[in-house]
């Protein structure tokens, strides 16, 4: 079962390759990257099974030792992270499918997202530090056009934002690596954490913190996090959804692997939890200023980060396990939300709340599907994000970190408010009710949209199609809430085991 | 674009040179991997000057293929080469090297790891090819 390992990175570089040569052929691009990306769930969920009572896979790359070669790594940690990004990539690439306008107007589009899945793949399962800065790369460089490419001279702006700070800090962090490696002399994990730990406890402090300024960036701490509200809700939907459920997390993940690998020693604890209550504080305040539902739903991509980041900082098993919980729970309910605002910009061409209204009147089915998600990221009850939240308060108490635990409370209502603004724009109302402050010029136009019955009836049933995708990434949020207990018990198992780095160590280097 | 003609006359002598250096450093790689990635910048440079000399005109004279295509083959070839090992039993990217005695060169290495290098080669100078064509292009 060893030899499973390297395939789980080969068949999403496969399918890039496969869909690259299918330039053009629009059906058999889309038959590729489905087929690779289900070959590559089925097989994470496989590995998720062998490695769910504690084991660790390592499979060489090349053959060459760890320290000298590439070593894959699967562990709990990457497993449950990597299960639960597979399945949501898979959900919006249907979606993407679905959608008119996503993948039908670049060929290009099918290959960036392989491209991009093979990044998330490698940046998971990868032993190593400069390999994890190639999988970023990797991701990077399909995301610049995964922005850009369907986008005006507005998502041409945004995306150079995108793009400057992205360069700007892959800089950075491949310095910091070639610091890593210059005192300790491998870029390897396993290694890492023993050459590490033999530094000067100062120097181990500064290498932290440039490593979590770096990765601070790609998951949009506060107050790193600027360029995020400006350039994701550019991008077409199911690319929005993609970025704001699994990119950020990336970082966050990375930040996870790091500081239980490679600075176990390094007390940090104090300033992350202070970092990660601002972040959820100003992620949540910005929410609410917003007025347009993509914008609302971008910062508090930036405000649930904060809560992972403080399930990091507690530094408790249970604290860590929080995180990976929270993170678990969040992929799939941002890009579910983002999703459902997807289906809202195709019937509306608008995601502006002054413009809409009444769409539960019209759309009940579409409506449910929101307010199911939007429940979850708020925490309310049976939900996922209110085990997620729970986990994360207990970790707070039990960690003596009152005063944060408190904002998480705190911050969870107003995230709530946020949701019911947009629901209260959005879904409730009257359809007439959009009109009454209209110029009689615009109210003119009406009449007009209502003669286009043949557009209306297309647009409708594309409307349905897309909801049934959505519906299947909400889907997977409800399965993570009825999992919950399970769930929280393979993340504390999975936080246990990277609690030591000893373990990971040992199975690497044998 | 002004082209001169020196430099035109001189790039009929640069290009066979020049695809040579790039043989040359794609087999030269011959124990260790990595000169597909290098060999592959030449081509791409080769490309370029086509362009600086000629213009567009010279760079759509010497296409065979689109170029994505080219990424494409290069892609599938590497990734290919890359897992062969595994079903031998052994690791991903793995490589083993043969000799063969061929006349007039005696024993010839043949590293696997050749394979994977002209896919690189191929990924390299097809992207930086469509590039070209792209940023040359007056758009749609």
């Amino acid at each position: 079962m060893r030899s499973a390992l390297p395939y789980l990175l080969w068949i999403p570089f496969t399918g890039t390759a496969a869909a690259l040569l299918a330039f053009g052929r629009f059906w058999l691009q889309r038959v590729i990257a489905v087929v690779a990306l289900s070959a590559c769930l089925v097989l994470s969920v496989l590995l998720l099974l062998e490695v769910r009572s504690g084991g660790i896979l390592v499979s060489r790359v090349g053959g060459w030792p760890a320290g000298v070669g590439i070593t894959l790594v699967f562990d709990l940690l990457s497993a449950l992270v990597l299960t639960v990004a597979l399945a949501v990539l898979l959900c919006v690439l249907i979606f993407a499918i679905v959608e008119p306008g996503t993948d039908d107007e670049a060929s290009a589009f099918h290959p960036s997202y392989l491209a991009m899945a093979t990044g998330v793949v490698l940046a998971t399962i990868t032993g190593d530090l400069f390999n994890f800065f190639v999988a970023f790369e990797i991701i990077l460089l399909a995301s610049f056009f995964l922005l850009t490419f369907t986008a005006g001279a507005d998502g041409i702006r945004a995306g150079i934002t995108y793009v400057v700070i992205n360069v700007v800090i892959s800089a950075l962090f491949l310095i910091a690596i070639a610091l890593a490696y210059y005192m300790t002399g491998t870029v390897s994990f396993a290694q890492l954490a023993g050459g590490i730990s033999a530094l000067p406890p100062n120097v181990q402090e500064v290498l932290w913190a440039f490593l979590f300024f770096i990765l601070g960036v790609k998951a949009a701490i506060f107050p790193l996090f600027m360029w995020l509200p400006d350039s994701y809700p550019v991008a077409r939907s199911p690319v929005t959804a993609v970025f704001a459920g699994l990119l950020t997390k990336v970082g966050v993940y990375g930040i996870i692997r790091m500081k239980s690998v490679m600075f176990p020693a390094v007390s940090a604890g104090k300033v992350m939890v202070v970092i990660a209550a601002l972040t959820m504080v100003v992620g949540v305040l910005g929410a609410i200023a917003q007025s347009d539902m993509k914008r609302i739903l971008s910062f508090h991509v930036v405000s649930q980060v904060g809560y992972m980041i403080f399930g990091v900082g507690i530094a408790t098993a249970a604290g860590l396990a929080g995180a990976i919980f929270f993170m678990l729970h969040q992929i799939p309910v941002k890009a579910s939300l983002f999703l459902v605002g997807g289906v809202i910009e195709e019937e509306h061409r608008t995601t502006s709340l002054k413009k809409l209204g009444g769409i539960a009147h019209r759309r009940p089915w579409l409506s449910a599907l929101f307010i199911l998600a939007a429940l979850s990221l708020a925490g309310f009850p049976p939900f996922s994000g209110f085990a997620a939240k729970l986990a994360l308060i207990r970790a707070g108490i039990d960690g003596r970190e009152f005063a944060a635990t408190a904002v998480a409370a705190i911050v969870s209502i107003l995230t709530l408010y946020s949701m019911m603004k947009i629901w209260g724009g959005a879904f409730w109302g009257s359809p007439e009710h959009e009109n009454l402050d209209e110029t009689p010029a615009e109210k003119a136009e009406l009449p007009e949209h209502d003669e286009s019955e043949p557009i209306d009836a297309a647009l409708n049933r594309s409307v349905k199609h897309l909801a049934i995708a959505a519906a299947g990434l909400v889907g997977i949020t409800l399965a993570i809430a009825l999992v919950a207990g399970p769930l929280y018990e393979l993340s504390l198992r999975a936080a246990e085991q990277i609690m030591d780095p000893k373990i990971y160590a040992a199975a690497v280097l044998k | 674009m002004k082209r001169s003609v020196i430099f035109d006359v001189a790039l009929r002598g640069l290009a066979p040179i020049l695809s040579l250096l790039a043989l040359f450093l794609l087999v030269s790689a011959h124990n260790a991997p990595g000169g597909g990635f290098v060999s592959g910048l030449v081509v791409a440079g080769l490309f370029s000057l086509f362009y600086v000399a000629q213009g567009r005109a010279g760079l759509m004279r010497i296409q065979f293929v689109r170029p994505v295509l080219l990424v494409g083959v290069g892609f599938g070839v590497a990734v290919i080469s890359g897992i062969v090992p595994v079903f031998f039993g052994g690791d991903l990217l793995g490589q083993e090297i043969f000799t063969v005695a061929i006349p007039f060169f005696g024993q010839v290495k043949f590293p696997t790891s050749l394979v994977f290098d002209t896919g690189i080669l191929l990924v390299v100078a097809g992207s930086v090819n469509e590039a070209l064509l792209a940023l040359t292009s007056r758009g749609p």
